[in-house]
């Protein structure tokens, strides 16, 4: 192929001045603020006090709940957009879970547009609402109640509730999952609900049933009531597109609005046969779903595989074009946008400048093994080049001995262009890693990344992979302190480990240091199953359930281990700064007796105040992982073993086990602010690295630092990582050939994921003191990526710091000596 | 007959406004010194006030039955408050039976849970400023309350 053919294949001969459309909506986004929407609070909730059927099961009535809402959503055109209806009732809108996490900016109702961090509009009238009519409803029943009341508040419950040993997130890893959109394409919600209907009918008359029997029963039933909501919300997106087509008098809006209508009166209620129709199945899904759970990384998936035929087929009969199909791709993506979390103020700390996060993935492997790299998969690299947008979180396959060196070099171009997205994702680990934890080949194959970076089989695996996210400096810390943290002061945490300059040997305080960690892993699995337990009893996920392969087979609800394939997964936050810590402790104290850990401990209690060298040793002459020395390595490893070993040990409530994974979203800065001074010379209160990267400015040879990371077992990373690396730029052909090619190598090497900023310190820091001059700046942040002006200083430090490397010379860029109290170790 | 009508509404809006202001500058007062079961003990007491002259606030406590305990872990605090039959009262007592009970770290951690915009109850949870037991959703409530009297009064943002 000639480069020109090759440039009109990858959609390159389009741009934003030849689809306004795309430049009208893009304006659009990014001028209107966020607003709080209660509408599914208030239906939802109205439902369930004032409708609920006495008598009727949990599941029943929970999908009723929804089916009301869906009914009453108000169907929105409000733009020129190609894709009918919108996640809220606002143009950008935050719904409000009040039965998960939307109780708690209840404190918030009055200052919430003013707050400092990420305002949300929110009128007087709808925070009155809020406070009067929806959240007293909510005051006993919402989850986090539920689970207190039920256990009678544990002691794993008031753990949780200090946030700096472990966050469980159930709540919103429940979303955390890639819906089975095929089904839904091929054979529409009439056939999901005709397939149900029959189940059920099977099973014979409820008074004829037995317990278990009955719960199916209630099951096919709920998913029915569920997708026919759905049926009705498209109804009504029909009768009011033609309404308002009626009166439109912009010639091309009013056929679109037609157009609409006569799709949404077709799907999703029938299987998709046009691209268009096909792309709005997955936004009416995206929309469906949303209804029933919160708006946490709801995950479309493979979109290029989904889309392929109807692309093709439309393309060769010539009623699509690629121009029309690149207009209708950039709508979808920045549809994905229209919604984004309700935060409270805390939580921008530890979660700040997120969108909802929906993850779709593009190009890799076919389920049977052969290049899955299609016309659609350049058509939404295109999308992704042109708009620039935080959402969705692309994620680009690659299987170095299957893809194309042409896919590879493109994907690089896009991030090239964006500085940041996509993400690339290694299919040769991927792969291996699911079928080690049991999936089949075909289906390992088929895999799609959720929310940041977990791997799930699409539609196949429940994996609700956020379950846990644990914070590794606690069980350092209560290993130094005999199970006491200095943020927690005189509280007894873990268990009561011996002072440690008892001490005699590294091994010792390794073991000591495994026992606080297994401690508080045992705590979190315990109280995410007891949450779901929780919900399985109180809010099943029927509707989610009917767009998944297995829950209709099995006659169980997702939540209730319905999917083919079940697991749980649990983060980890600090990684890196726990792998250098034991790195110095080990050199320090037991190899150089450079200190006693009596010194040591007092060093890091006065901040390294007055301990300047023992201080600069730490910083400068303990080994470090992100480098060759066999020591960091050693421990690195050592902590992801121990960490698998231990969650693949234990079981949760739907019957699968415990995946570890290293992605931090901005927890690591937000935690690093609450976590004292650290043996590998990082001063109190200062960040912390994120996902499995190497700290800031501790490995300083790219090389090195890759075959580190590379050299971690992925069969023992189920969860997977965010492995962040900056380049200062990417300027010529050249320096794009030796970026491809040193993915390439590092996959080679069984690296599992990498994600970039290509941007140096001088821009970051210009951004960072020129907020304005930067608005639609995205970076990586750790999984998920962001807008850098939405960041909360602390994790715009923390991007800053980030080693920059010279894809030239392939080692680290000289950091700015102005700036050094930005470091951790300043 | 309409002007008396306007001339009464005036009135009550006057001294409404007038309480309002004596309110809010025996809050700040108390907020700003440095004493501290007194200061909170007025604080809640004024909440129990404004409940009585503004309608909007009253909604809080309609239908709502609530039992609070909050204490500070370094000293004096120890006030309940309770919620019952749209009336809010103050007690200097210790409650058996509480929906929530709010350890604060000291008066300063008080004052920032009240006051400050930029610090939520999750916030304070997060540095270990307080801690409860007891059902969450409570505070959150309280923390509305409490909040939204401050911005009636000028005293927050």
């Amino acid at each position: 192929m000639n480069e020109s053919a090759a440039e009109t294949v990858m959609f390159k001969d389009l741009d934003l001045e030849n689809l306004p459309r795309l430049q009208r909506l893009k304006d659009r986004y990014f001028g209107t603020p966020k607003e709080v929407c209660i509408e599914r609070a208030h239906y939802v909730t109205e439902y369930l006090r004032d409708h609920a059927v006495r008598g009727d099961s949990p599941i029943l009535r929970y999908a009723k709940a929804v089916h009301h809402f869906l009914k009453n959503k108000t169907p929105l055109f409000l733009d020129d957009s190609l894709l009918p209806g919108t996640t809220t009732s606002k143009y950008f809108g935050a719904p409000v879970y009040p039965e998960l996490t939307g109780m708690l900016i209840w404190p918030e109702l009055d200052t919430i547009g003013t707050r400092k961090d990420n305002p949300m509009q929110l009128s007087k009238t709808d925070a009155a609402a809020l406070a009067h009519d929806i959240f007293p409803y909510w005051m006993e029943r919402n989850i986090l109640e539920r689970a207190r009341s039920e256990f009678k508040e544990p002691s794993r419950l008031k753990l949780f509730e200090k946030l700096v040993f472990f966050i469980a997130s159930k709540p919103g890893a429940v979303s955390h999952t890639v819906p089975f959109y095929e089904k839904m394409l091929d054979s529409g919600l009439e056939g999901i609900i005709a397939e149900a209907r029959a189940r059920q009918d099977a099973l014979g008359a409820k008074d004829s049933l037995n317990a278990e029997q009955k719960d199916q029963s209630d099951f096919y039933e709920a998913v029915q009531i569920a997708m026919d909501g759905i049926l009705l919300y498209a109804d009504n997106l029909s009768r009011e597109a033609r309404r308002l087509a009626d009166t439109e008098k912009n010639a091309d809006q009013k056929q679109n609005l037609l157009m609409m209508a006569e799709i949404c009166q077709k799907v999703p209620r029938k299987p998709a046969a046009t691209f268009r129709e096909a792309v709005t199945v997955i936004w009416i899904g995206q929309i469906a779903v949303h209804a029933e759970n919160i708006n946490m990384a709801i995950s479309p998936g493979r979109v290029d595989q989904l889309l392929v035929r109807y692309y093709e087929n439309d393309i060769a009969t010539g009623s699509l074009t690629r121009k029309d199909a690149l207009d209708l791709a950039g709508c979808l993506w920045l549809k994905l946008n229209d919604n984004t979390n309700l935060v409270p103020l805390a939580g921008e700390k530890l979660f700040g400048g997120a969108g909802s996060v929906p993850a779709v993935t593009l190009g890799g492997i076919t389920p049977d093994g052969k290049d899955a790299v299609n016309n659609v998969t350049w058509l939404f690299l295109r999308a992704t080049e042109l708009l620039k947008l935080r959402d969705p979180n692309v994620n680009a396959r690659y299987h170095h001995q299957v893809n194309a060196d042409a896919y590879l070099e493109r994907v690089s171009e896009v991030i090239a262009e964006t500085k940041a997205i996509p993400a690339f994702h290694n299919d040769v680990t991927a792969i291996s890693t699911l079928m080690n934890q049991g999936v089949s080949e075909a289906h390992a194959r088929d895999y799609a990344i959720i929310g940041c970076v977990e791997l799930g089989c699409a539609g196949r695996s429940y994996d609700a992979p956020s379950s846990i996210i644990l914070n590794l400096i606690a069980p350092l810390e209560l290993a130094l302190y005999s199970g006491k943290r200095p943020i927690t002061q005189d509280e007894q945490i873990g268990p009561v480990t011996p002072h440690p300059e008892e001490m005699s040997s590294f091994e010792s305080f390794w073991e000591h240091f495994k026992t606080q960690l297994a401690f508080l892993i045992n705590e979190a699995v315990e109280l995410n199953n007891n949450f779901g337990l929780i919900h399985q009893k109180t809010m099943p996920s029927p509707l989610l359930s009917g767009l998944f392969d297995g829950p209709i087979d099995n006659g169980r609800d997702l939540i209730f281990g319905g999917a083919r394939y079940n697991s749980s997964g649990a983060t980890h936050v600090g990684f890196a700064d726990t792998v250098d810590s034991l790195n110095a402790i080990e050199q320090a104290i037991f190899i150089d007796k450079k200190c006693t850990f009596n010194e040591l401990l007092v060093a890091l209690d006065k901040n390294f105040a007055g301990h300047d060298e023992l201080h600069a040793y730490l910083v400068g002459k303990t080994p470090k992982y992100g480098t060759s020395h066999h020591v960091a390595r050693k421990n690195a490893q050592n902590l992801i073993s121990f960490l698998y070993q231990t969650y693949q040990s234990k079981s949760n409530y739907r019957g699968g086990t415990y995946r570890p994974a290293y992605w931090t979203m901005t927890n690591h800065a937000g935690l690093g602010q609450l976590a004292g001074a650290l043996p590998n010379g990082r001063k109190a209160y200062r960040i912390l690295a994120s996902g499995i990267t190497p700290v800031s400015q501790a490995a300083a040879d790219l090389a090195d630092c890759l075959d580190s990371v590379a050299a971690l077992k992925s069969n023992e990373i189920p969860g997977s990582v965010a492995f962040n690396l900056k380049y200062s730029n990417l300027t010529t052909p050249e320096d794009r050939k030796s970026f491809s090619a040193l993915v390439k190598t590092f996959f080679q090497k069984g690296g599992m994921q990498i994600q970039f900023n290509i941007m140096d310190y001088e821009m970051l820091i210009d951004a960072m003191e020129h907020a304005d001059k930067y608005q639609d700046l995205i970076v990586r942040v750790s999984g998920y990526s962001a807008y850098f002006g939405d960041l909360t200083p602390a994790m715009k430090q923390e991007i800053v710091t980030r080693t920059a490397y010279d894809i030239k010379n392939k080692k680290a860029a000289a950091y700015p000596s102005a700036y050094k109290d930005l470091l951790p170790y300043e | 007959m309409l002007s008396r009508f306007m001339e009464e509404l005036v009135n009550i809006l006057l001294i409404r406004r007038f309480r309002m202001n004596l309110l809010a500058q025996k809050l700040n007062d108390a907020l700003s010194a440095e004493i501290t079961e007194e200061g909170f003990k007025l604080l809640l007491k004024g909440m129990a006030l404004f409940a009585l002259i503004d309608s909007d606030f009253r909604k809080n406590l309609k239908d709502f039955n609530g039992r609070y305990l909050f204490k500070t872990i370094d000293g004096p605090i120890n006030v309940a408050v309770t919620c019952r039959n749209g009336k809010m009262s103050v007690y200097e007592k210790t409650l058996e039976h509480y929906n929530v009970r709010v350890d604060f770290k000291d008066y300063k951690a008080v004052v920032d849970f009240l006051t400050d915009p930029d610090l939520d109850v999750l916030d304070q949870m997060l540095n270990q400023k307080l801690k409860f037991s007891g059902n969450l959703n409570y505070l959150y409530k309280f923390g509305y309350m409490a909040r939204h009297l401050m911005v009636q009064l000028g005293i927050a943002a």
